[in-house]
């Protein structure tokens, strides 16, 4: 479904990403992880239009995504959230995802309602649904911008930590609602992630940076026993 | 309830003017005028979050097209102001295309410079605008849209203010208006859900100077006499600004809330102490500015809704 080749990004000296090649294939849910610098949002704005990669290419669907501005990525069918959520702080949940719907779902005015309070439910904001998006805190916000990224319609989801900062049971909550979306709604996942557990869990697949490169990829049991992630990673927490 | 004050404020609106004096009405006049300009300014400085602190530029032009239109080729001014918005609206969206570039301070900086550099051509090209001398325009007549008592000229710009509040009640629920509305908000945010930002906001600074090109051809005709020092200077463009601030930028009522604050108290101020103390009507704008931005962030007009909105919650229990 998507293809990003040999992508390599600089900023001036510092090489964010190495020659790196990613595959998501339809219909399931891939894991990133990586420790801090490693590269994934860097990774996540160069498929989504933010960044122009200096090398390489994204191809998604078949189609030739490099360099294309991000609302014609999201219009073409990639979701993304943002790792610090960007609210429209002045509008009520309810307008913030509607917009959505409206511009990257291309529905029609009653039809954006909808499908906006549909999502709003299924991530549990209703009550918040008329309240400015700006009195929210950052739990509500990062639901809010998930129900945003799926208003677009997208076949791609993009979630960059939407579980990071959430207590142990909210985070399994949450992994679930994830899990649900590529069960029942068909909807492919890319999801960064620092929380191992909810990654482990609920990922059919694993694939993990390091300083920019690819480092490993697997199964979530092969990535949790090979020696190299466990070192560059793992072997990171554990010292903690 | 809201309703009920609408009509009430229109048919007072309607049916006072025949009582009022010349000068009164002249004040009033202005009033409306600098209204309809602010909320012309609103959408692209409200909604769409671009500071712009170069309206003066499309006053002028929009004076200078329809004047030069009709001293050159007679054509009637009722034709004209569209022209005007046209041309006003074209250079607008330069100012659009600028703003893809330049955020915040940046932005108002450049339109700054937009409007300087439009007053040095309208002075410099002589041989088409009459240069630093100006344009006297010596008609009198309703096909010239200039009239002999205030009261025709009160109706006029009544008519374009109407016009502005509808059209920005109008707008803000446009699918074009949410999207000025989100990218104002977030810019990232606004990409990620499909909108095309540098195309709302070069469309925006377009439909902003548009609207406020016809007002240069208002104002012409309400003047009769244009010059490009008096009419592209930094104290009409910051003065469109402040109204709408003032009032409730981003809201259809900031404008006209704004302009009856400030248009008349500077309008009386200059004419009791004009000859003495100048710039003292730039000083009101300066503190009164100062005052909201600082008590007020929503202007007025929000300062006043959420008042409502918290008697409203009491009121419910």
């Amino acid at each position: 479904m998507l293809e990003a080749r040999g992508i390599t990004k600089r900023f001036g000296g510092l090489v964010a990403l190495n020659d790196v090649t990613l595959n998501v294939n339809k219909g399931e849910l891939l894991g990133l992880i990586g420790p801090n610098g490693s590269g994934k949002t860097t990774l996540f704005n160069v498929i989504t239009g933010f960044y122009k990669p200096d090398s390489g290419r994204v191809i998604f669907k078949g189609i030739d995504i490099t360099g294309m501005r991000p609302h014609k990525i999201t219009r073409l069918g990639i979701g993304r959230t943002f790792q610090i959520p960007k609210p429209f702080g002045r509008m009520t949940v309810l307008e913030n995802v509607m917009t959505a719907a409206f511009y990257g779902g291309n529905a029609s005015g009653s039809e954006a309602r909808e499908i906006a309070e549909r999502w709003i439910e299924y991530v549990r904001l209703r009550e918040k649904a008329h309240q400015e998006a700006r009195t929210l805190n950052i739990v509500e916000r990062k639901l809010m911008e998930l129900a945003r990224a799926l208003s677009t319609n997208p076949e791609l989801l993009l979630l960059d930590e939407l579980v990071a900062g959430l207590n142990p049971s909210e985070t399994m909550e949450v992994a679930n609602l994830v899990r649900r979306l590529v069960d029942d709604f068909g909807i492919t996942i890319v999801m960064v992630e620092h929380v191992m557990r909810a990654v482990m869990t609920i990922s059919d697949r694993v694939f993990v940076l390091h300083r920019g490169m690819k480092l490993a990829e697997g199964t979530p049991e092969e990535i949790s026993r090979d020696p190299r992630v466990i070192e560059a990673y793992l072997g990171e927490q554990v010292r903690l | 309830m809201k309703r009920y004050l609408t009509i009430l404020a229109l048919i007072l609106a309607l049916a006072l003017p025949p009582f009022l004096d010349e000068f009164s009405l002249a004040v009033l006049v202005q009033t409306l005028m600098w209204a309809y300009l602010a909320m012309s300014w609103d959408v692209i400085g409200g909604y769409g979050g671009q500071f712009s602190l170069g309206h003066a530029a499309f006053l002028g032009l929009g004076a200078y097209t329809s004047t030069l239109l009709l001293e050159n080729f007679g054509l009637i001014p009722w034709i004209g102001i569209w022209i005007s918005g046209i041309v006003a609206g074209g250079a607008g969206a330069l100012v659009g295309f600028a703003s893809l570039r330049l955020r915040g301070p940046f932005f108002a900086l450049g339109t700054i410079a937009f409007a300087e550099l439009t007053q040095l051509l309208l002075t410099y090209l002589k041989d088409i605008t009459g240069g630093p001398l100006g344009i006297m325009i010596n008609k009198v007549g309703f096909e010239y849209m200039i009239f002999d008592k205030q009261i025709y000229y009160y109706y006029l710009m009544l008519a374009f203010t109407v016009f502005g509040v509808l059209f920005l009640r109008y707008f803000e629920r446009s699918k074009f208006g949410i999207a000025l509305i989100a990218l104002r908000e977030d810019e990232d945010a606004a990409e990620a859900v499909g909108i095309d930002v540098y195309r709302a906001k070069v469309l925006g600074a377009s439909i902003s100077a548009f609207l406020t090109g016809m007002g240069g051809t208002l104002y012409a005709q309400w003047i009769h006499y244009i010059r490009p020092d008096t009419l592209v200077r930094l104290d009409f463009s910051t003065q469109i600004a402040a109204i709408d601030v003032v009032g409730g930028a981003g809201s259809p009522y900031g404008g006209i809330i704004g302009a009856l604050i400030l248009v008349p108290i500077s309008l009386y101020l200059n004419a009791l102490f004009g000859g003495m103390v100048a710039g003292l009507s730039v000083l009101l704008y300066g503190v009164v500015l100062l005052v909201v931005v600082v008590l007020m962030p929503g202007g007025i007009y929000g300062f006043l809704r959420r008042i409502l909105m918290r008697r409203e919650r009491y009121a419910r229990g």
